[in-house]
């Protein structure tokens, strides 16, 4: 596997408890992977690893060709917490550039790319004030500015939307696309199927340690076992005749398969697995 | 061929080595200060928390500023072992010992009952002054101390003399031990040698009016002593 | 590596002074120093003596109590909040963490240290028209043994996460450092070989806070060659060294 993000046999276990189990997972340079399961499937955990915070019990990881405790490669990974912890006596501009000095970007670089940010996630008016007394939303967009602050070429974002209004969120949404579009790749945690469906190439499913699904969006959707057909008869004859005649005609037609929503996926996915359980 | 060491163990292999060499640097580190006395203060005093916390100084003055109450209060007795505590934790702070032996010597023989138990703390005093010593060795006041104990307490000149001149080899003796030497002779009857030691302290310290006053004055009392034919053999 | 070491040292010490809670030791040791001054008054001392000696304590005591509560919460804090993955997320080392966090903690022992130190200064040349060099030496001294103590703590909480636990530990140690010496005598009392060996093997690990007492001796004006100063600046700062060597190999591999 070349992938960005490469595990192969990956397990982690604390003692009796088995918060992955063999994992086998590539994410493909350039695009968005969507990370879905339920509470406690393994998605934080995972993450971890990849960060070098946790380490695997068995198996390998690498990301972005190294193992993930590799300096280098953390120069070129921006990570997002699902709760985003900075230090509350620092103002927005100060966390910034502590963040920014850790990658040894020039002073220059670090002006400009700090007021750049702070305008992108809309706290440019906040610059000043101690992260303290934030809100939810505010930290989450702190939080955001700080995964971008080095311009990474890996993004590593645990629910990004989480505490943002509903315009925060579609700003999230076509930031995304807007990160895709440069080259970048990003690997998306989210409990918001509508989000992970709005934006990602491919996605993973994990439930109980186990990654249960892993491909293609568009292709996970389609309703394999149906073909839908599309045609306009022009009359009732011609409804019969094509029918009758559908092998014949298949250059006119317009074949398809019914789509599903990734909600309706996830929940066949889930339920079969709890059945099996 | 190298040998690669797993860098986890040669960091403990380094923080054993550094242990070894910490042991060896105590011992030079020991061998200077050396070990501190047993601690001789009774529990529940406030300042065995204090000198645990290694603030010996402070643990000294507490129970001096106690021992000087039980001073005020003739509680000679009470006394007596926190002077033993305070020297344990300050020996070398060479007042403490003064005190002490002062308060034996001088404050608890006065205040016994018998000739018998005066002499016994005579003798503590002197003893608690030449421990001092073993500690102090190079600074003058406990020699003094020990001299003049002799010489006013015991009555015993040759001692006070010896002593006298064992405080004068450090150079920031005051200048008045000198002249006690020759009036400890005087005491002890020997005119002679008494006119001859003021006849060496006229030499010394001819800038000083006041001494060299004192030294003629009492120079010519010896002399017309000896004229007298006062002088015993 | 250092400039990192340095900006993490600087964030932390940031962080204390924009706290302020250390403050208060700060204030109650200054509080001590002057009053010494009146206490003079009551026996029949030499006058500096007691302000010397209150002087030089106050400072151990609440810079030991300063180096104890600060260095001890500074990582299990950044764990509890959990802003130590955002950091270990970035380009830094475990180890250049760690030592950013032991130097923050010495700077911030470092601050309070001086200011109490020219409190008591001034005082002593109040009275005594005259700073000597052996006051100097003590106050090295005893600065010296802070950083041991706080390395003490950071090497603690690289273990436990629990900041009581590690205070009170490392407080133990403090007060146990000061009593090593009066095991040899315990040692010397049992006659056992096996006892020896083992007062033998705790008086080696345990750190040796007797040796900065050399800063009592300073203080009452003995004299203390420069080499023998040198000494114990050696042991202290090899200690130090093996206090962070520790946190090293008990950091590596943590979990978060």
């Amino acid at each position: 596997m070349q992938g960005v993000i490469v595990c192969q046999g990956l397990k982690k276990s604390f003692g009796k408890v088995i918060a992955l189990e063999d994992i086998n997972l590539e994410v493909k340079s350039g695009e968005i992977f969507g990370l879905l399961g339920p509470n406690g499937s393994g998605k934080t955990t995972l993450l971890k690893i990849l960060l070098g915070l946790l380490l695997p019990t068995q198996g390998e990881v690498r990301i972005l060709g190294e193992k993930p405790d590799d300096i280098s490669v953390k120069n070129r990974i921006g990570f997002l917490p699902e709760i985003p912890r900075y230090y509350p006596f620092l103002n927005p501009i100060e966390t910034l550039d502590f963040y920014a000095r850790l990658f040894n970007l020039s002073k220059r670089t670090r002006r400009d790319r700090i007021g750049e940010l702070l305008n992108l996630v809309g706290l440019y008016d906040y610059r000043k004030r101690r992260l303290g007394v934030f809100s939810k939303g505010m930290l989450q967009r702190i939080g955001l500015a700080v995964s971008l602050i080095n311009d990474p070429q890996l993004l590593l974002w645990d629910e990004p939307t989480l505490g943002l209004d509903p315009i925060g969120a579609f700003q999230i949404r076509d930031l995304l696309l807007k990160l895709k579009a440069k080259g970048k790749t990003i690997l998306l945690c989210s409990h918001l199927l509508s989000e992970v469906e709005y934006s990602s190439d491919r996605i993973a499913i994990l439930y109980k340690a186990r990654l249960i699904k892993e491909g293609r969006l568009s292709e996970l959707l389609n309703k394999e076992e149906e073909i839908q057909i599309n045609f306009k008869p022009k009359d009732e004859q011609d409804k019969e005749r094509i029918l009758h005649g559908l092998k014949e005609n298949i250059g006119q037609l317009n074949i398809s398969h019914p789509r599903q929503s990734l909600e309706e996926l996830f929940r066949k996915i889930i339920g079969e697995s709890e059945n099996a359980a | 061929m190298f040998l690669r060491i797993n860098p986890r163990v040669s960091l403990s292999l380094s923080i054993i080595l550094l242990f070894f060499f910490l042991s060896f640097l105590q011992f030079q580190i020991l061998s200077f200060r050396g070990l501190p006395g047993r601690l001789v203060i009774k529990p529940g005093e406030f300042a065995v928390l204090v000198a645990l916390g290694g603030l010996r100084g402070v643990a000294a003055d507490l129970l001096y500023l106690k021992a000087d109450e039980f001073w005020q209060e003739k509680k000679w007795k009470e006394m007596l072992p926190l002077y033993r505590a305070i020297t344990v934790l300050q020996p070398h702070y060479v007042d403490f010992w003064s005190n002490a032996g002062f308060h034996l010597a001088w404050n608890l023989s006065f205040a016994s009952e018998t000739q018998q138990e005066k002499e016994k703390y005579m003798q503590e005093g002197i003893g608690f002054f030449k421990e001092g010593i073993s500690y102090n060795p190079d600074v003058y006041k406990l020699y003094f101390d020990i001299a003049f104990t002799y010489d006013h307490k015991l009555k015993n000149y040759d001692e006070a003399i010896n002593w006298y001149r064992l405080a004068v080899q450090f150079p920031e003796h005051p200048t008045y031990i000198e002249r006690l030497i020759a009036h400890a002779l005087k005491k002890k009857g020997d005119l002679e040698a008494a006119r001859q030691e003021w006849l060496k302290l006229q030499k010394l310290y001819p800038d000083d009016p006041y001494h060299q006053e004192i030294v003629g004055r009492n120079l010519k009392i010896v002399e017309e002593e000896i004229q007298k034919g006062g002088q015993k053999k | 590596m250092l400039l990192k070491v340095w900006i993490l040292a600087g964030n932390t010490f940031k962080e204390a002074i924009r706290r302020r809670f250390l403050y208060i030791f700060l204030f109650a040791a200054v509080a001590i120093i002057l009053a010494s001054h009146f206490f003079n008054f009551l026996a029949p001392l030499e006058e500096s003596k007691i302000t010397v000696d209150m002087g030089l304590a106050s400072i151990l005591f609440f810079g030991a109590l300063i180096a104890i509560f600060s260095c001890a919460e500074l990582i299990p804090r950044e764990i509890e909040r959990q802003t130590i993955a955002t950091v270990l997320s970035k380009p830094v080392k475990r180890f250049e963490f760690v030592l950013g966090k032991f130097f923050g903690g010495l700077l911030i022992i470092f601050l309070n240290f001086v200011l109490m130190s020219v409190v008591f200064l001034v005082l002593v040349y109040f009275k005594d028209r005259a700073i000597s060099l052996n006051l100097i030496k003590a106050l090295v001294l005893t600065f010296w043994e802070l950083a041991v103590l706080s390395s003490i703590a950071i090497c603690l909480s690289t273990l436990s996460t629990t900041t009581a636990f590690i205070a009170t530990v490392t407080f133990s140690i403090y007060i146990i450092g000061h009593l090593t010496d009066y095991f040899i005598h315990i040692a010397q009392q049992a006659g056992n070989l096996f006892i020896s060996v083992f007062v033998g093997v705790i008086y080696t690990v345990l750190p040796n806070f007797n040796n900065f007492n050399l800063r009592d001796k300073v203080a009452e004006g003995f004299f203390i060659p420069n080499f023998e100063i040198a000494k114990v600046l050696l042991y202290g700062l090899i200690y130090i060294l093996v206090m962070l060597g520790l946190s090293y190999l008990f950091f590596q591999d943590k979990e978060f």
